[in-house]
């Protein structure tokens, strides 16, 4: 009865989402406040009803009620309930109603906190925003129904993905679609910029900590999932250059680029119509993103769930993009330059490069995601572009990026005379020239000299900022160091924040650099006691053993590693693999990791005979990639302190609240 | 039996959703948006981002990105643009400009007090207008404009 309640109020949500936004886009255009309240309330009710509809398909889940084809066809009595939370996203219609859901909350957040300002935008922000959530709503109800029932109550159901059922993928997804779903709200602001011709500087001061917000969280989720491949898929890797993968990095790097150019319209009423077509591709790739993982358009490892809705969503990137050009072209005599670049040493030119060079990755990622379906539209044979092809396309160009991002912040706003430019690069170049003559005699290999020395460099150039930061404010107020490093970072969190993102960024660069060129691996069969030698150390295999868990049958390998040469024990690590009882030809792997600062020790159970006589593993020695996981942390802390709010300044007051306003903060 | 209970459970659901939505449309005291003085708006917008750019090119200045000479030159520019601006919010609101100044007023009474308790910086290092730290040898706050020395 309930599931029958659950799909009429999203009926009804529907419905009013539709409302929402014929009087959001009418209160906006002909200024009427009642509407425009309306269009609020719209926002709300959708959001309570979502809300609603998703404890509905909640309680089915972890209540084992399996009349429900999606619980039937996602769950099992024996799933443990902390993976039973995640059958919402592990299948079709589910993860379209968190979609919907998350898409809800993000708005009512959005409408609450701006319910007294920004009069002008918000009804249109607010039929932006209803207008994504109508559309999720016909997928829901038309296409993929979370609450369809089949009539009869099985058993039990048929199991959740056993790729899925690893604790990482309880968070990576969440963390995605908080990231993805969170950059419909600056689509919507910029959405609402064109309709209000509202295009001055405002908006984009407005979304700056709206995208930072999202773009934490989908750096957070690209991480995680990277975390999780390297686990559970066990091929030493972390990053495939898979559809889905790419799917996430794309939004990533035109909401990146957006983040970045943004500063520049704020600064100097630059790159308007750049900055709107950006948040706009980003919303676009952030579909099309949902579109690849839901419709299995692109064959993946990821693409869990498949189905018809590919039509819809194909539908909606169209009017997506043809919306968006009207408004566009519409618009565009608004969208001209208040100002030019004033010198190429500026820091506005180097932001423009940085643009461009996300734009460029941006594109080859596009092509070499979608080769595969172009060319079996023309060819009829499907060519695939593998990893190799990425990372000789992609890779030199993100190498120049990281070059950019060291340099950039060296440079100032407008202009940067010869002498300034002297005092700035002096200490960075000459301790990275330093360091790549004496990395040269290390290892004398071009490329990944050059990406260390690149990387150092930035290193350098942060640590100088903070450094000369630090001297700057306490030559003002004769602070102690401390205090006045604390108090910098406190009182410019945009601009130390965004140096510790850069810096999280170099310790990723640095990990990839280590994984890529200078990885060793080696296959291997053992017999009990036996052992084989790599990079200095030593794995003895002991013995195998099976134990049940739940749901499934783990078989657990134990290996010794010691050193090599003094045979002294360092650790023991116990690759697995995991039998599912309701899906047995779908092993998966669970890695051996012993983790160091300088490397991690990888081994993969790949398979047993004569129930563990002789195991046979792969084995990795993966150079510096613990520091892609610290990189990630530093990177959500940096960005953490780049919306953190200032200390003292106030935003802009409603002009009939500003007494209020003044004694509360007085006070 | 169940069935209707559960059709007069959705159409509750629905009324009650559907009645918050349209309230504001047969309520109109209850409203929250109201119209504003857009160009007010914008022109205090302009004058934010001029302050802040200020304040970024004194940050330049003293970590060494900037040369004296550029410095000098886009200071007195910005605050030629701030100050225009600041005439063009007093001539179109002259309200504005003055719950602006009390508000700066009371901010900076607050911060200046904090100031004093945490710091042994003695009161003569700070704008007297605004509260923010200055250098002896500054001729204008980096804040607010203000002129320190004659």
């Amino acid at each position: 009865m309930i599931f029958n309640v659950a799909y009429l109020s999203l009926i009804t949500a529907m419905l009013l989402a539709g409302f929402g936004v014929a009087v959001g886009v009418w209160g906006g255009q002909k200024r009427i406040p009642a509407l425009a309240q309306s269009s609020y309330h719209a926002v709300l009710a959708v959001a309570g009803l979502t809300t609603f509809a998703s404890i509905c398909l909640w309680y089915g889940i972890l209540n084992d009620r399996f009349e429900l084809a999606y619980v039937w066809n996602h769950s099992e009595r024996a799933l443990a309930d902390f993976y039973k939370f995640s059958v919402i996203w592990g299948g079709q219609a589910g993860s379209l109603l968190f979609w919907t859901f998350i898409l809800s909350i993000y708005s009512a957040i959005v409408a609450i906190f701006y319910r007294n300002q920004q009069y002008a935008l918000m009804p249109y922000v607010h039929a932006a925003l209803l207008s994504v959530s109508l559309f999720f709503f016909i997928l829901l109800v038309f296409s993929a129904n979370p609450f369809e029932q089949i009539g009869v109550v099985p058993a039990d159901g048929r199991g959740l993905n056993p790729l899925l059922q690893n604790y990482w993928m309880v968070f990576h997804p969440v963390m995605l679609y908080l990231g993805y779903v969170g950059l419909t709200i600056p689509f919507a602001f910029a959405v609402a910029a064109l309709l209000s011709k509202r295009l001055d500087n405002q908006w984009v001061r407005i979304v700056r900590r709206w995208t930072l917000i999202p773009w934490m969280f989908l750096s957070a989720g690209i991480i995680m999932g990277s975390q999780w491949a390297y686990m559970e898929l066990g091929w030493g890797g972390y990053w495939a250059w898979d559809p889905v993968e790419n799917a996430s990095f794309l939004p990533w790097l035109t909401g990146t680029a957006f983040l970045h150019s943004i500063l520049i319209q704020e600064r100097r009423g630059m790159l308007k119509v750049w900055n709107v077509v950006l948040i706009c591709l980003t919303f676009f790739l952030v579909i099309l993103g949902t579109f690849t993982t839901r419709s299995g358009i692109l064959d993946s490892v990821h693409s869990f769930a498949q189905s018809d809705v590919g039509v819809y969503f194909l539908s909606y990137l169209v009017l997506l993009v043809l919306g968006f050009l009207w408004l566009l072209f519409d618009q565009l005599p608004l969208l001209s330059n208040e100002q030019e670049i004033d010198s190429l040493t500026s820091r506005e030119a180097a932001f423009v490069a940085n643009n461009w060079l996300f734009a460029g990755i941006t594109f080859a990622t596009l092509w070499g995601t979608f080769f595969p379906m172009f060319s079996e539209i023309i060819t009829g044979d499907r060519i695939s572009v593998a990893a190799p092809w990425f990372n000789k396309v992609v890779g030199p160009m993100l190498m120049l990026l990281v070059l950019l991002m060291g340099i950039g912040p060296l440079l100032g706003w407008r202009r940067t005379s010869a002498d300034a430019l002297r005092k700035q690069f002096t200490c960075p170049l000459v301790s990275c020239l330093f360091f790549a003559a004496s990395f040269s005699f290390y290892s004398p290999r071009l490329f990944p000299v050059l990406g260390l020395s690149i990387c150092f460099f930035v290193a350098t150039t942060i640590v100088q900022e903070f450094v000369r930061g630090t001297i700057a404010r306490r030559s003002v107020t004769n602070e102690n160091p401390l205090t006045a490093l604390v108090t910098l970072v406190r009182r410019n969190g945009q601009r130390y924040g965004g140096y510790l993102i850069h810096f999280g960024i170099v310790l990723i660069g640095i990990a990839i650099i280590g994984n890529e060129f200078y990885q060793t691996t080696t296959n291997v069969t053992l017999a009990e006691d036996e052992s084989v030698e790599l990079e200095g150390y030593a794995f003895t295999y002991t013995g195998l053993d099976a134990m049940r868990a739940g749901n499934r049958t783990e078989i657990h390998a134990r290996l010794e590693i010691s050193d090599a040469q003094s045979g002294q024990l360092i650790s023991e690590v116990a690759p697995q693999r995991n039998l599912y009882d309701k899906t047995p030809d779908m092993p998966t792997s669970e890695v051996g990791l012993y983790m160091r600062p300088s490397e991690d020790l990888y081994v993969v159970l790949n398979g047993w005979e004569e129930e563990g006589a002789t195991a046979t593993f792969s084995i990795f020695i993966n150079p510096l990639t613990m520091w892609m996981w610290v990189g990630g942390v530093i990177l959500v802390i940096g960005t953490l302190i780049c919306v953190w709010p200032h200390p003292t300044r106030r935003s802009l007051p409603a002009l009939t609240s500003v007494p209020e306003q003044a004694k509360a903060t007085a006070s | 039996m169940i069935q209707w209970f559960t059709i007069l459970l959705a159409i509750l659901i629905s009324l009650v959703a559907i009645t918050f939505t349209v309230w504001p449309l047969f309520n109109p005291k209850q409203q929250l948006f109201r119209s504003e003085n857009q160009e007010v708006i914008d022109l205090i917008h302009r004058k934010d981002i001029i302050l802040q750019s200020i304040k970024e090119i004194e940050f330049d200045y003293h970590t060494k990105k900037l040369s004296e000479v550029d410095f000098q030159r886009l200071n007195t520019r910005l605050r030629h643009q701030a100050l225009a601006l600041m005439r063009q919010i007093e001539k179109a609101e002259p309200n504005v400009q003055l719950l602006e100044e009390e508000l700066e007023e009371a901010i900076s009474k607050t911060r200046q007090r904090h100031r004093l308790e945490r710091t042994d910086a003695t009161p003569k290092n700070f704008c007297p207008q605004c509260g923010t730290p200055v250098a002896k040898d500054d001729n204008y706050c980096v804040s607010c404009g203000k002129q320190l020395k004659s």
